[in-house]
């Protein structure tokens, strides 16, 4: 079969995926100079499981719910081939068959350029432009939704923080620990471990 | 004929199956937790609204992402094609 065979000009129909992102570690060095003030930032840890509850402000808003998932670097997902190599691909049946892949695929294959950033994403399609807000980026503007966390449906306000770790370019001698408590208590987070980064690092 | 038609079919099942499964169940990260770098305004706004942004995808810092993904699956369909 054939060279013939035409492929959708786009395989995924057009949907809007928010991200908000996250790493499996807070010791990269890259991370910290990319994302958290050139290593005078922050680290915050979230429990896993608790934030794969992470959900929109109110039920049954958008047509999905967000997915927390792993982003794959570089080539297709081992499953996503297994999965296109054991149906039969025909012409005919090629949309039918990209349709069903996962309409949150778009947001979890990244450029392997990317790997050392080890991401998950959590993941929203196409959220109501009522719940847009906008901010201002480097050379753009910037769309984004407010997740929270729900318990069976229902806002449970606090976020699963775990901990806080602060970056390789603050100074101990300006108390971050402290401060950072500080700042916890004031908004009901308690329990939460505060380190610093333990990277030597300075510019 | 109709035999190879079923075991095809199940297959597809087990493959779809399987994809379903590494999207929505992924093994979770070593030490249970997962890490969101920011700046002060970034913690301080997380901490205040007890919420966090869902960016845009096509305004972040590869903007080419979904573009990129699209032809990762374009490739890997076009081998297929070759190879039947």
């Amino acid at each position: 079969m054939s060279s013939s065979l035409r492929l959708p000009a786009a395989i995924f129909p057009a949907r809007k995926n928010f991200v908000a992102s996250f790493c499996d570690s807070d010791k990269l060095l890259s991370m910290w100079r990319a994302y958290a003030g050139n290593g005078g930032g922050y680290c915050l840890g979230f429990n896993y499981s608790e934030l794969r509850r992470m959900c929109w402000p109110g039920p049954k808003v958008g047509d999905s719910f967000p997915l927390l998932a792993r982003v794959h670097y570089g080539n297709t997902p081992k499953s996503v081939r297994s999965y296109l190599n054991a149906i039969c691909v025909s012409e005919s049946g090629i949309e039918d068959l990209l349709s069903r892949l996962s309409p949150f695929f778009p947001s979890m294959i990244k450029n392997a350029a990317f790997a050392e950033e080890r991401e998950w994403r959590t993941i929203a399609l196409d959220p109501p432009v009522e719940h847009m807000r906008f901010r201002s980026g480097s050379a753009n503007i910037r769309p984004y939704v407010e997740l929270s966390w729900l318990h069976l449906g229902k806002p449970r306000g606090k976020l699963p923080v775990a901990s806080v770790t602060f970056g390789p370019m603050l100074r101990r001698e300006d108390r971050p620990e402290e401060i950072i408590g500080w700042m916890l208590e004031k908004n009901g987070y308690s329990g939460v471990k505060v380190t610093p980064s333990g990277i030597p690092f300075r510019l | 004929m109709a035999a190879d038609a079923k075991s095809r079919r199940t297959r597809a099942l087990i493959a779809s199956a399987n994809l379903l499964d590494t999207i929505y169940n992924p093994n979770p990260p070593s030490d249970g937790v997962l890490y969101h770098y920011t700046d002060f305004a970034g913690l301080q706004g997380i901490l205040e609204s007890h919420t966090l942004r869902a960016t845009y995808n096509r305004v972040l810092n590869d903007a080419s992402e979904q573009v990129h993904a699209e032809g990762v699956l374009h490739e890997e369909l076009q081998r297929l094609v070759k190879k039947k």
